[in-house]
This record gives structure tokens, sequence and C-alpha cells, in this order.
């Protein structure tokens, strides 16, 4: 599936592997189950990404962020909010410096602020027009307060939003 | 970008700047095209359900209806002028009050919102989030700036908290809506208690400021009173210590289950847990990110200094029968010598509770122009004030809101009804709550029978998400569905004040034809057994349900 | 949102009943697939037919004309589909209150 990072459209490297497959040799994803079951192989240089389900605090796998390049999210439903907060978990208190995508039922008008919360790709959903994703404008730029993000000051706690 | 109206120029609403404004034009162009993305079928409705809501547009029984936030209740005489206008144009010519503080207009059409929003931006106004899973207005004290006995003034914080929450991109997708109240005083005039966060602003021994945390109050199917979480969140620690709370609340609160979604059932459940867990977060919050630095606070407070008050001693007020009944009711004492708070009753005998018309809003901003600084408050018991009048000028503006149908001296008594819309306009309702507020309203519109009565507060809902309030009204009137008739369950001992309290059902609840007697056999049960000076609530809560339920059931 | 919770099999008949996207006035599914405002002009379906009408009223609602629609239990009084329920009966007539001051009365 095609993913948006800043607005452009980017090939997905990773496949997503069965917890009963083997690894293979490229980016792999796969669940936080097989991650708990089997740990980060030794000596794997490929990327590995994990998929936390929005019912899974981030601290549940907070020991393998320094290895892991990938965690993937899901909004199960468009008004589904918890993937916001664990971007900002694993950003904010967990310093994870990895990719973080927002996948499923992900719209638009969600993409300014899963990106002030640390999120860095969206998967676009199936069916998905990318050209109209690319062409969503980014009409909001001011922010009320501050997030992962930093701008200009506007004064009071304001800031100016930078464009991807 | 349209010019903007100017307000009047000593009213203290929170004055937008440049970058305000910005931001507003921004959210309207966003909106519009989300809008025309709807009707091109871009959009589905499930899709732009959510950001509608956002927006303050719901789709009701007849029409759709747009909600405008009214930040902590305070308005200014161009707004509310504005207001009118847009109620004559888009709308039915009239407008209806509600318990959040909030205006509501009930026959908005899709294709008007975008001119609609450009009208209230032009002074500075807007619908957002005023709908949604997300943070809500954040309701105050009316008498904010001229209660004598305000400790801190809450408008500060409250648009601190506004501004804070304006589009929190962690924070609109909540599990449910978040509804926040701030009072500064120790009489508790917001229903604090029945907020998913209460904040109490206090000062310590040093004369600092910090606040009293509150979370999981609420009303609806399942009401609750709140747990206080903390005696003292420092000033500058305020808005980190409510990103604990909602946060947590984001990620734990139910999702699958809409009537366990609100933070009053994780509280509830999780008791202790939920504290703790709020304290963690708060603990490794940064800090310096977080913190609300105290020239921000000087900055918002000076949008909320006092207007010039003229230096004037208090006086006698005229002895006029009419006047005197209605300043009895309506006039409040004021910090500033001279001055008085005067409030205005929207709850006419026989009327709409909360509802003006456009001429009414008119007469209401004129004479705030002329003698309130040119501002308005909204209270939660859809009345409205004008917060800071000469003493001398009383006599005029009584004789102003008389022209209006606005002087109807009954402020605080039972004709002085809560009532959400009801099944007349809302989709989500069971039952009517309009007309049984209008025939109560008739039953006890004798005004020296209701002055005898005293004190005494009636909320009316239509349905159990208790818009009316109906939990912590003294009596509480629930309109249901009883096998598609409407039904009126009543319950009794209620408060929304500082010594908070859910009311007791009574008994079965009683058919639409039959509730106003059922309200008159309560109100002779409490005459028969009142003891000298006591309220309606005292007698209550001396003598118990039973002999309401023997008068009503004929049954102890 | 205007569509009950409770969806329970079809005993009588039935119109169907929307609100229009642009406006949100309520309409009544009529002859042709149009939508109309009075109910008057509401197609009636006998209560076998209700699953068919019930897709017929949806194309409106793939067609962005109207949102929410639902079925509404009828009895035909002096030739007229009446709803059976209190609610159904509001959203025919409208509030049961008068809320209009007299200048919009007057001038509309």
């Amino acid at each position: 599936m095609a993913l948006l990072e800043r607005g452009a459209l980017r090939d997905d490297p990773f496949t997503s592997i069965a917890d009963d497959a083997a690894l293979p040799d490229s980016a792999a994803l796969i669940s936080h189950v097989r991650l708990a079951r089997d740990g980060i192989p030794e000596g794997r240089n490929a990327p590995l990404g994990v998929i936390l389900p929005p019912d899974v605090a981030p601290e549940a796998i907070a020991a393998y962020l320094p290895r892991l390049a990938l965690v993937a999210l899901r909004l199960p439903g468009p008004r589904d909010g918890r993937a916001f907060t664990q971007a900002r978990t694993l950003r904010e208190h967990l310093g994870f410096a990895g990719e973080i995508r927002a996948t499923g039922h992900v719209l638009p008008d969600h993409v300014t602020m899963l990106t002030r919360l640390g999120v860095s790709t969206i998967e676009l959903p199936a069916g998905a027009d990318p050209a109209a994703w690319q062409r969503m404008p980014r009409i909001i730029d001011i922010a009320y307060q501050p997030a992962l993000d930093t701008g200009r000051s506007l004064g009071l706690r304001r800031h100016r939003l930078e464009h991807a | 970008m349209n010019v903007v109206l100017a307000p009047p120029p000593h009213a203290r609403t929170y004055r937008y700047d440049a970058i305000d404004r910005e931001f507003l034009d921004e959210r309207i162009a966003e909106f519009t095209a989300q809008i025309e993305r709807r009707l091109r079928g871009e959009l589905t409705e499930d899709e732009f359900k959510p950001l509608r809501l956002m927006n303050g547009l719901y789709l009701q029984l007849h029409a759709y209806m747009y909600r405008i936030a009214i930040p902590y209740g305070v308005l200014n005489a161009t707004q509310l002028r504005q207001l009118a206008m847009i109620a004559r144009r888009w709308d039915r010519g009239f407008g209806h009050f509600t318990t959040r503080q909030n205006i509501q207009f009930n026959w908005t059409k899709l294709e008007d919102v975008p001119a609609m929003a450009r009208a209230l931006a032009d002074v500075d106004m807007h619908a957002i989030q005023t709908s949604g899973n997300c943070i809500r207005n954040t309701t105050t004290d009316e008498y904010a700036g001229a209660d004598p006995d305000e400790v801190v003034d809450p408008r500060i914080y409250a648009e601190i908290i506004r501004q804070w929450s304006t589009l929190h991109p962690e924070f609109n997708w909540l599990p449910r809506k978040f509804k926040i109240a701030i009072t500064g005083a120790a009489q508790d005039r917001v229903a604090m208690q029945v907020h998913d966060v209460g904040l109490v602003a206090r000062r310590d021994a040093a004369g600092a400021i910090g606040f009293e945390v509150w979370a999981g109050g609420g009303l609806g199917r399942t009401p609750l009173l709140a747990t206080k979480l903390r005696d003292w969140v420092a000033e500058d620690a305020l808005l980190a210590y409510l990103e604990a709370v909602l946060r947590v609340y984001n990620a734990e609160g139910d999702r699958a289950n809409i009537y366990r979604a609100r933070i009053k059932i994780l509280v509830r459940d999780q008791g202790e847990a939920y504290r703790d867990k709020v304290e963690a977060e708060f603990a490794r919050l940064d800090k310096t990110r977080y913190r609300l630095d105290p020239e921000v606070v000087a900055e918002i407070a000076q949008h909320f200094a006092p207007p010039p008050f003229a230096s004037l001693p208090d006086i006698a007020l005229p002895t006029d029968p009419d006047f005197a009944a209605w300043a009895r009711r309506s006039v409040r004492r004021h910090r500033q010598p001279g001055y008085a708070s005067v409030t205005i009753s929207l709850k006419p005998i026989g009327g709409i509770p909360g509802d003006a018309t456009a001429a009414q809003m008119e007469a209401v901003a004129a004479l705030a122009e002329r003698h309130s600084f040119g501002e308005i408050r909204v209270t939660h018991a859809q009345n409205l004030v004008l917060p800071h009048v000469r003493q001398e000028d009383l006599l005029a503006v009584f004789h102003g809101l008389k022209a209006a149908g606005l002087a109807t001296p009954n402020l605080g008594l039972i004709s002085d009804i809560i009532a959400c819309p009801g099944m007349d306009y809302c989709a989500l309702a069971t039952a009517r709550s309009i007309p049984v507020a209008q025939m109560i309203s008739e039953r006890f519109a004798s005004l020296e029978a209701q002055y005898d009565l005293g004190e005494l507060f009636l909320n009316i809902s239509g349905c159990i998400n208790a818009c009316g309030h109906h939990h912590v009204g003294h009596i509480g009137i629930l309109g249901v569905d009883k096998r598609g008739a409407e039904s009126y369950q009543i319950t009794l001992g209620g408060s929304a004040t500082e010594d908070a309290a859910i009311g007791e059902l009574v008994g079965p609840g009683f058919p639409y034809d039959q509730v106003t007697d059922a309200v008159e056999t309560i109100i002779r049960t409490h005459l028969a057994h009142r003891a000298p000076g006591e309220r309606f609530i005292d007698t209550y809560r001396r003598i118990g349900l039973a002999p309401f339920k023997e008068a009503l059931y004929g049954i102890a | 949102m205007s569509t009950p919770a409770k969806v329970r099999p079809v005993t009588a008949p039935t119109v169907f009943t929307a609100n229009r996207l642009r406006d949100g006035r309520v309409v009544w599914l009529a002859a042709g697939d149009a939508w109309v405002e009075e109910i008057s002009a509401a197609a009636v379906f006998a209560p076998e037919e209700a699953e068919a009408g019930l897709a017929r009223a949806k194309r409106g609602e793939a067609q962005q004309l109207v949102v929410g629609v639902y079925g509404v239990e009828v009895s035909i009084q002096a030739g007229k589909p009446v709803p059976t329920r209190f609610r159904e009966q509001l959203r025919m007539r409208g509030p049961s209150v008068d809320a209009e001051p007299a200048e919009y009365r007057l001038a509309s």
C-alpha cells in the first residue's frame, strides 16, 4: 500500500509477516505478540517493525524500541483517537526515533494532528485516491498548544506549524 | 479578510488578535472545504459526521442545529447583535441558550453554514468544538469579576483552557465528549461536581493561585458526582495536569460501549488506580514544555481587567413596587460600590425556557452597551446577566427589560425552569420537555405563591442524556417513552451547588397530562411540612422521600 | 442522528423518511424515488415490501440527496399516511410549541 510522508507518496518497503512464518531478510512487520514471544533475532540487520494495536500500551514494547525501525499504529475507525496518544507516548516518554506509521481508518483531516504528535507516515486506506491525499491542503497552520512539533512562536502559547 | 465589527471598548471579552483571526479563517476554510466534499460525495456521512460535529453542526428531528460557542458564557453587545442578525437572516428569528452557556439555532441549512460561520467570525465567534468527542466549552461563574466574594477570577483560566483545548491534536478523538467547569468563588454556580473535570481556583496562604481538581462527574444514564483528584495543583502546572487527566482517559476510556465511554465510568471503575495513573503521567511530563508561564497568565488576565468603574456610593433603590419585586429576584450585590449585577430571566410565564427572539437579543445588547460596559453573560440556568450596572441605572434597566418582555421576577423560583429542547426539536429525545415546562410555569404563575414557595430549582430533561440537568434539580423531571406514550419520572432532592447531590426517584412516571398535577402535589406536600424559613430542598432533606411518595402514590 | 436505535420487523404499512442533505429538512420518499416535504405524497409500502422500499430509500443517500434514512410505520387516515409513533408525528407536523416570534410568522 502507498505511504504518505511529508506530503509525498512513497512505496512501503515492509512486508507483513504472520506469526508462524519465517522472518525474511528484508524489512518485516510483525505482531506485538510475536515480538513478545521471540524477541528480536540476534544479528538481524534488516529493518523490523511491530504492529501496536490501539489497546496495547506502548510501554509493552519499550524494551525493543531502540532496535525497531517502525511502529505501526491503527485507527479502527475515524473517531478512535488512541493512536494519537500512543504516538505521543512513543516519542515523548519512550524516546522512539524510528518511523511511526498510522494505518486503518485514517482521514486526510487527521494528518496534521497525527504529524504534530510524531507520526511519520500514513498508510493510505484501500481504494484511496492518492492524488486527493497529496492535494489535500494543509489549511490550518496555527497551533494553540505545544505538542511534539516546534515552530515560530506567535505569542501566548501559540506557534506556527512547519509545513511538510 | 473581512472587516471585523468593533466590540464595545470596555467589554471584557477576550480580544482576538491577528493570529486568532487567521486561525478562525483557516478553520472556516477547512470546514467549508469539508462541506463541499460532502456535497460532492467525496466524504460519506459516516466520515463527515465527526467533522461537522467538531464544527458544531448537529442533525436533529427537523433540521440541522448549529450550536455556537459562547466561551465561558461571556459575550459583548456587538456579538449579541450579530447573533440576532444571524437568527433573522438564516434561521427563524430566535435562538436558544443552553445549560453549557452556548446558543443554538434550530433551523440551520448545511448550505448556509459557510456564510453563518463567516458572520460569526466577523465578531470573533465560532461553533468549534461545541459537539463531538472533544473538549467542549469550558463553563464558569456568570458573576465572575463582579461577585464580592470571588477569590480568583475564573475567566482568566477558562480562556487559557479554551486556547489549550482548541484543536488539541491528541484530544480531538476522545471516547466521548469532555466538559470542564471552573469556579473561583466558594459558592458553586457552575455545577462543578457533575462535570468531567471540575476546577476550583483558590489561593494558598501566601496568595499564590492554584486549583482543586475534580474528575469523573456527570449526569445522563449513570449520574455520578466527581472525585477529588488533587487539593492543589499550582497555577503553572494546571495544563500539564489536565494533559495527564485527558491522556489516561484517551488511552483507557471505553470505546466499545457508548454508555460507558465518559470519564466518570473510568474514574468510578478504576478508583485509586486512575488517580495513580494520572499522577504517574503528570510526574513524567516535560514540565518545561507543558508549563503555563506566569507571563501568559498575566497577558490573558489583562483582557479581564476591571472595566473603568466610576467612583459611586451605594444608594437606596426605588420603592416602586413593580421595580422592587423585580429587584428582589434580579439584582445582586457587586464588589464595586455603587454597582450591581442584573440577572435577566429568559423564563416568561408559559414561555420556552432559555429562548430569546432576535428583538430581545437586540434589546439586551442595547442595554448592555448603555449600562453594562457592553458586556453580557449567559448562565447555565439558561438566563442572561448584565454584570456591571450602576445602581442609579437599575430603574432604567428594569424599564428597558420590561419593554422587551424580559423582566419576569422569577429567578431562582419554581417557574425559572431549566429545560432542554426535548422531543420537539431533538432527535435523541424520548419525550417533550418544553410544553411540560410551560404547563408547570402556568400552573404556578402566581408570583405571590412563587415568592412564598421560595427558592426551588426545577429541571426537565427530555431523555436520559440529561441535558436539562434533571438529576441535580430540587425537583427533576425526566421524560421517557413508555410503550409509545410520553411518561415523566420525578426525582427529588438533587442539588447542583457546593452541596451537590443526585436526586432520588420518587416512583413510577406520570403521563403527559398528569405530570403538572404531580408537581403540584409535591409542592403542597412541601408546604404542609415545611418549617419556617425552609426552602424546598431543606424540607426534603429533613423529611425525606416518604411523605412525597405517599402523597403521590398513596403508599409510604 | 435521526435514526431510532431499535430495528424491529415491519408489521404495518411503511413510509421512508430522511433529512435532505443540503438543508436538513424532513423529506419523505415518494413515487419515482423523489423526496418530498409532504407526507401525503409519500409512497406507502406494504409490510412485505418494506425491505425493497428501504433499498430504494437508501439510494437517496448514495446519490447525496438525503441522510439518515429510516422507515416509519403508518396508518392510513382519510387516505393520508399518519405515523403511528408520536415522535414521527412530531417529525411530520413540526414542533408542538410556538417558538417563532410574531415578526417571523408574519414575514414567512
